[in-house]
Parts: C-alpha cells; sequence; structure tokens
C-alpha cells in the first residue's frame, strides 16, 4: 500500500467515524432530524466513495456509492428514515471498516465478492421505483472498451471541417476558447480560418465579449468524431459546433494555392466554408490517378493549380536545408569591425537627433538603435566558436604526456559545447596547453607514488566550462600533489618576490606564482619549466580581459580558474563622469548604483570603508585617484562592482547614462595602465575611458595591504 | 513563471495527491481545506486556476465558485469542480455558477493535467 492509500484509509477511518456519531444523532430522531445532518452524512459517503475511487478501493466506491444513494433519496425527500434504515447504515459502517482493511481494495475471493453483491442488493431494495442503478465499474469498463474497439474499426484517413461558434458570454468564466482550437489542430493535419468579421471597431470594442468564430480543417489518420467532440466538452452547452465530414484526399496537406486561396477568400469574406468547397479536392486525390488527366483537360484552371501544388510539394520533400556554412573567419572579422563603426555612427546619430528637436530623425534615430543592436548582436554570435573544437589538441597533449612522463593521465572536459568569440579562444589555446602540461608534469604523482597515498594510480586532469553572467569560466583541476604554500614562500622569498617578514595569507602565497620570474619546478624538465612561467599565462589571459586565480590543497589538486568576457570589442557600458573627464564601466559588471546619502562612510580605519545593509564595502573615489581631489558631489554616485565574493564601491561624479560602446584598445605605451582596459570614440567625438573594474579593486586591495605593510614597518 | 493553482478540497488524500502531481509538474500550489478556507487566499493575488471540490462543509463548492466570481480579480479566471457524480444537473449548476470546466473522479495524474491544460497556459 502507498503513502496516499494508507492516507486515504486513515481519512476513511475518520469519516466512518464521523458517519457513526451522525447514525446516533438521526436515530435519536428520526422524525424532525435537522436537514444539516443529512447533509453532512451524505458528504463523509460522497469523500469516502470519491477518494476510494482515486486509491483502487473499487469495491468500496461501489459500496458506498450505493450507500449515498440511500441519503441523496432522503436529502431529496424521496426517501423517509427509518429504523431499518438506520440499521442498514450501522451495518453498512462495519462492512466499510471491513473492505478499508483488505490490502489493495480490491476483493478477489468469490464469496466476498457475492457477499458485496449480496449486501448492495439490500440496500437497492429500499430504493424506490424509477430509481436508475448505476452499473457496476466492470460494466462500464466494458462498455467503453466495446465503444473503444468500435471507434478504431472506423479507421482510415479521414477529412473534417469543424465550424466553431462560440456564445458570445465565452470568456466571462476563464475559458480561452484558443486553446480549445489549438488543441483540436493536435488531433492531426490542419488549417484553421479565424472570422473576425462580427468584431467590433475600435471605439465599440468590447475585450470581454467572445466574436470571433473558427472554422478548422482536419486531416486525421482515423475516425476522430468523438475526439473532436471531447474538445468541447466544457463548452459544448456555450458553443455552437458543427462537424462535418469532407470528402477523402490528403489535400489539407498538401493543398496549395487553391486551398490557400480558398482559405482567404472565407477569411476575407466572412462566409463558412462548406464541404461542398471541398469536391473540387476529391478529384485531386491522388488514389484516383487516371481521372486526373481527364480533369485536367476539363477544368484547365483546376490543373494549373495542381501543376503549382505539385511545384511546391515537390521540392519540399528534397530540400535539404542547409543547416551551416562555412565562412572565412576574415569575412567575419570585417563584419565585426563594419558593426563596431556602425555602433560609433549610431551614437552620433543619436546625439545629433537630440540636438535638432526634430520628431521624424529621432524616430529614425531610435528605430536605427534597435536595428544596430540586432545586428551587433547578431554579428557577435556569429563570432561564437564552441570550445569543444580545440579540445582535440588538449586530449592529444594528454596523451603525450601520459607516455613521456610515465604517468596515467585521464582528461575529462565539461562544457566543450560552450561559446567563445574566436579571438578569445585563439588567445587561450596557449595559455590552456601550458597549464594542463604543467598538471600533467607538475601536479599528477607517478602511479607508484599515487597508490601509496591511497589514491587512483591514475591521475584526472579536468576541464570544465560554464557560463557565470556575462563571463565564462573556464576551470582546470587536477587531483594531483597540490602546492605547498610553505615551499611557494620560502621561493618567492629566495627570488626577491616577496619580503620574508611578510604575513600572507594562504590565497596570496598561491597567487605569488603569478608573479615574473617564478618558477617552481627543482629543475627544469622536458615538458614544463621552460622559462615560461605562470606569469606569462595571467598576462596572456589578461590580454582578452579575462582573470585567472588558483586554489590548491596539497595531496588534493589544483584547481586554476578563467574568467572570460563573452565578447571583446563592443560592451553595454555605463558612462559617467569625473572631473569633467569620462569614463565608461562595462554594465555587466555593475551590481547596482547607491546615493551616497544610502551609506555610511567610515574613514577613521584603513583605507576607505563604507557600511551599506550591514557590510563593510571598501570603495575608491576616481576623483581623487585620478586627480587629487576628494570632494563629494551632489551628483556623486557609487558603482557597486563585485569582485570575487566581495562587493565594492566605485565613486563617481555623475552618471550620464547607457551606451553602446566599441572598445579600443589603448596605444603600446599606455599597456601598463591596467586598471583602464580601453578607450572609446563617443558620439559627439569625445573620448572616454573604459574601467576594468576588476583590476581596479585589486589595485585597491593592493594599495591598502602596502599601507598595512608601511604602517607596520613604521 | 510558475502558474498558481489553488486546490480546495475536504478530503486530505485528495490534497495530497493533486498536490503532489501539480507540484511534481511545477505548479505553485495553494491548498484550501474547504470554501471558507480557501476564501483566505484570494486577497488580490496571482491564481491562475482554482480546482475546487463540490461537497464540502461551510462553504460548499458552488458557494465558492459564486464567490469568486464576484470578485474583481478573480471574475474571469478557470475555475474547475471536481465531481464524481456524471450527471449533467450537478454539472449544470456547477457550470451556471461560473465554473469553467470539471474533472471527474476518479482521475490518475494525467488526466488532471490534460484537464488543466484545457483551460490554462
Amino acid at each position: 500500500m502507498d503513502q496516499f492509500q494508507q492516507k486515504f484509509v486513515e481519512e476513511a477511518l475518520d469519516n466512518v467515524e464521523k458517519l457513526e456519531e451522525n447514525l446516533f444523532e438521526l436515530e435519536s430522531n428520526m422524525e424532525n432530524y435537522d436537514p444539516e445532518l443529512i447533509q453532512s452524512i451524505f458528504r463523509s459517503m460522497h469523500t469516502i466513495k470519491g477518494s476510494g475511487m482515486m486509491f483502487g478501493f473499487d469495491d468500496l466506491s461501489r459500496f458506498t456509492h450505493n450507500f449515498e444513494t440511500i441519503y441523496d433519496l432522503v436529502r431529496n425527500d424521496k426517501l423517509k428514515v427509518t429504523k431499518d434504515i438506520v440499521d442498514l447504515s450501522f451495518e453498512s459502517l462495519d462492512y466499510i471498516r471491513k473492505l478499508l482493511d483488505i490490502g489493495e481494495g480490491k476483493l478477489t475471493d468469490p464469496d466476498d465478492i457475492a457477499q458485496l453483491n449480496d449486501f448492495i442488493g439490500r440496500i437497492t431494495k429500499h430504493f424506490p421505483e424509477g430509481t436508475t442503478l448505476t452499473k457496476g465499474r466492470a460494466e462500464r469498463e466494458a462498455e467503453e472498451k466495446a465503444k473503444k474497439e468500435a471507434e478504431a474499426a472506423k479507421a482510415g484517413p479521414k477529412n473534417y471541417l469543424v465550424t466553431i461558434e462560440p456564445m458570445e458570454s465565452l470568456l466571462e468564466n476563464g475559458t480561452n476558447p484558443l486553446y480549445t482550437v489549438d488543441d483540436l489542430t493536435g488531433l492531426g493535419e490542419w488549417k484553421t480560418v479565424a472570422f473576425t468579421d462580427k468584431v467590433e471597431s475600435f471605439n465599440q470594442f468590447k475585450p470581454l465579449a467572445m466574436r470571433i468564430n473558427w472554422q478548422v480543417l482536419l486531416h486525421t489518420e482515423q475516425d476522430a468524431v468523438n475526439d473532436i467532440q471531447d474538445n468541447f466538452i466544457f463548452i459544448e452547452d456555450e458553443c455552437k459546433v458543427d462537424i462535418a465530414e469532407l470528402p477523402s484526399g490528403d489535400y489539407i496537406v498538401a493543398g496549395g494555392e487553391v486551398l490557400e486561396a480558398l482559405l482567404k477568400t472565407a477569411a476575407e469574406s466572412g462566409k463558412y466554408l462548406t464541404p461542398a468547397d471541398f469536391e473540387q479536392f476529391k478529384q485531386a486525390a491522388p488514389e484516383q490517378e487516371p481521372a486526373k488527366e481527364e480533369a485536367k483537360a476539363e477544368q484547365p484552371v483546376q490543373a494549373a493549380a495542381q501543376k503549382s501544388e505539385k511545384k511546391e510539394a515537390g521540392p519540399k520533400k528534397e530540400e535539404a536545408k542547409i543547416a551551416t556554412m562555412r565562412v572565412a573567419s576574415s569575412k567575419i572579422d570585417e563584419l565585426v569591425n563594419a558593426v563596431s563603426e556602425m555602433v560609433t555612427m549610431q551614437a552620433q546619430l543619436n546625439l545629433m537627433a537630440e540636438k535638432q528637436g526634430i520628431p521624424a530623425l529621432s524616430a529614425i534615430a531610435e528605430q536605427m538603435e534597435k536595428t544596430t543592436r540586432a545586428l551587433r548582436e547578431n554579428a557577435f554570435s556569429l563570432s561564437l566558436i564552441p570550445l569543444g573544437g580545440e579540445l582535440v589538441r588538449f586530449q592529444r597533449l594528454v596523451r603525450d604526456l601520459s607516455n613521456n612522463l610515465h604517468k596515467q593521465l585521464e582528461f575529462i572536459v565539461e562544457g566543450g559545447e560552450i561559446e567563445l568569440d574566436k579571438n578569445i579562444i585563439e588567445h587561450l589555446t596557449d595559455p590552456l596547453m601550458h597549464m594542463i602540461r604543467n598538471s600533467g608534469d607538475h601536479g599528477i604523482e607517478l602511479p607508484e607514488e599515487r597508490i601509496a597515498k591511497g589514491k587512483d594510480p591514475k591521475g584526472t586532469i579536468r576541464l570544465k566550462a560554464f557560463y557565470s553572467g556575462s563571463s565564462v569560466i573556464i576551470q582546470l583541476s587536477d587531483d594531483g600533489k597540490g602546492m605547498d604554500p610553505d615551499k611557494i614562500f620560502k621561493k618567492a622569498v629566495e627570488k626577491g618576490l616577496v619580503d620574508p617578514n611578510a604575513k600572507l595569507a594562504k590565497k596570496e602565497i598561491l597567487n605569488l606564482i603569478f608573479a615574473s620570474g617564478f618558477s617552481t619546478a627543482e629543475k627544469v624538465s622536458d615538458v614544463s619549466g621552460r622559462g615560461v612561467g605562470m606569469d606569462v599565462v595571467k598576462s596572456k589571459i589578461a590580454e582578452i580581459r579575462g582573470e585567472v586565480s588558483i586554489d590548491s590543497e596539497i595531496d588534493k589538486g589544483t584547481t586554476f580558474t578563467l574568467d572570460l568576457p563573452l565578447t571583446l570589442s563592443i560592451i553595454d557600458g555605463l558612462l559617467t563622469k569625473v572631473n569633467g573627464e569620462q569614463f565608461i564601466f562595462p554594465l555587466s559588471n555593475i551590481e547596482r548604483i547607491l546615493s551616497p546619502k544610502e551609506v555610511q562612510f567610515n574613514h577613521s580605519g584603513v583605507g576607505n570603508v563604507f557600511t551599506y545593509g550591514g557590510e563593510q564595502i571598501g570603495y575608491i573615489e576616481l576623483n581623487s585617484m585620478f586627480y587629487s581631489m576628494d570632494t563629494l558631489m551632489d551628483t556623486s554616485k557609487i558603482i557597486m562592482v563585485r569582485s570575487g565574493e566581495k562587493h565594492f564601491g566605485i565613486v563617481v561624479d555623475q552618471i550620464i547614462g547607457e551606451y553602446q560602446i566599441v572598445v579600443k584598445p589603448l596605444g603600446r605605451f599606455m599597456r601598463k595602465v591596467d586598471m583602464i582596459s580601453g578607450a572609446s570614440v563617443m558620439g559627439d567625438g569625445s573620448l572616454s575611458l573604459v574601467v576594468d573594474t576588476t583590476r581596479m579593486v585589486n589595485y585597491y586591495i593592493q594599495q591598502r595591504y602596502r599601507k598595512d605593510v608601511k604602517e607596520k614597518e613604521a | 513563471m510558475a502558474k498558481t493553482v489553488l486546490i480546495v478540497d475536504d478530503s486530505e488524500s485528495i490534497r495530497e495527491v493533486v498536490n503532489f502531481t501539480l507540484q511534481n509538474e511545477g505548479y505553485e500550489v495553494l491548498v484550501g481545506v474547504d470554501g471558507e478556507d480557501a476564501l483566505k487566499f484570494l486577497d488580490g493575488r496571482t491564481i491562475d486556476i482554482v480546482i475546487t471540490d463540490l461537497h464540502m462543509p461551510n462553504l460548499d463548492g458552488l458557494g465558492l465558485i459564486r464567490k469568486i466570481r464576484e470578485m474583481d480579480a478573480y471574475k474571469h479566471i478557470p475555475i474547475l469542480f471536481l465531481t464524481t457524480e456524471s450527471q449533467t444537473e450537478k454539472k449544470m449548476e456547477a457550470k451556471e455558477a461560473g465554473a469553467t470546466g470539471w474533472i471527474i473522479k476518479p482521475f490518475v495524474p494525467a488526466k488532471l493535467l490534460s484537464a488543466i491544460a484545457k483551460v490554462v497556459r
């Protein structure tokens, strides 16, 4: 017995108990009982019956149904309550208890079934003449089965014309006739015509008055009259439905222009289609091949139509659609460049339109902007390619590493379908190869070493890619020996990269491997450690505006996480002003914008911190950072960005608005300015700088750290 | 967005089965134990469909349907009622009260869902 049945039995027993109480009350006052008492008895029985059916207690339901009928009769004053009936009721309750006790709810023993039927007989005896007896379940099922079989016998494709005329009030009770039409079309091939000629003109329009009629042409594989009728079950009284059978043939599937014209005329004229309209197709039915020639000769118009129909149907079948095509990637680059230019010009157009104040021009500018945006998105999606394409190279690399290093390596990829800008993927391959090489060489131990550690002798290198907001995350992890922070720290001190007295968090120590001139390999091996260190990896990733981070656990393994932007050159940005200069923040990096009034500044601690929503949040004032001013203005706003798990605030003087920005790289001499990822030409020809928020936050954290150290030294 | 269904039935086992089936299909489910109890959910929040039993204490299904049809916010939402009687009389009465359709007990989950799909999508 499942949990639902269990619940049902408990509930039914409660109802039986309640029934018993009610019966005692009824017995005490058979002449002048409260009508509500009978209602309550009826309800309890009804619940037992209804739920019984739901949970497979068929015999119980059948029995209770008859028992209930007595009280339905009493309720309607067709039967008087007598001692006999009350006695029978008590006896029935005991019997219900018994039926509830049988495991799956169905009697199997013939004697028990006979007893049930006998009992039901004793109940129905009390029914006055003329009460219709409900059929037993088995009987009903058999009837339904016979009906179904009869339906199946009427097999063979059929065509129907269903005319639906809803009453004006149809919508009032929550019916949506479109669903009904939609369900109808699920029965086979279809065409529909909506007759909207009765819909009032706009100023007299009543949204709740149903004024649309439909005709649905259906081609079904077999007789479907019952299925069609079933669709209207809820609204048969609120809808005039006419189902007409049409001549055979598959013209609803391949009716071609003649059929389309017919439907169009009907919709336009508001005149219903009739079965007679379809007689012409009858002769065109495919099984009447020989007749076709004759028909052609006699009815030239129709013959022409047939030809066109053939033409249409012919190529449709053979037409193998070209799903993809190869295009030289330089062409896509050109397209993207052109779109980039267009975005810039669009900004000029917008500005011009705004200045001129000509409504017509503004409207065009707005329309153009929409189109430009769509074009831009499309052009970018063209330059996206799945990461998977590069994976074979990695797979091969891992295989070669296994052989060269005598290690057992397995390479697992998750998210190979993730798509990235092809320029990003091009820049990504080398760093990833290098990191995989490192994992195989330095990370994964030799099989005997792994066995000694109780690990699987086979080491795993896992590449996992997934989307996260507007970036793509690529994680490369191994289950090797991991990195020892103490060793790294020692090495970094030796190389003079860090103060021996510095107190660093584990994460900070691990990050030292990205410092230039750091290589942990004790000796330079064939595979990795050829002077190309992790610093190169980091700067390569930085070129594509990505970030690398590292996490490692001794003997558990190392994970590198690359956080990459989806695309490079065009972004949605928020234009701001600081001391009269324009700065752009990528919209995707912004969490929210706060007014300085909403937060509490706290200058007393180390670095700038404010409190917002109970959280201490570090912040930078751009005008103090770039221009050594630090006045908060009336228009000042705090742009909240997220860096890792931390929120961070950047204060600007003023926010101008949202723009599509074409990011152009800065000149080579400005490469070191990593807080600014590029520049953009605005619509009015002015320049604005694009802020790399992650780098800016990192810069702040470094500054703060240096300040900490200096203060300690002092 | 997930559709919200208000189910009203005095039988706990029916409530459980319906609730279980609907939640599995991703519907948000509100549960009332009778008509009176169900009224507390009709406070202006979005309810996409009501499924109610007819025979219930306090306020029965017909009463509930009539009340719902008087509320501006719910005047035209689909209401299905559960019924064991295939008698047209009861159905007519419920339809006149404003019900959209019905589900005949006993029903298997598929039947329940297809009945809902007839009126809410």
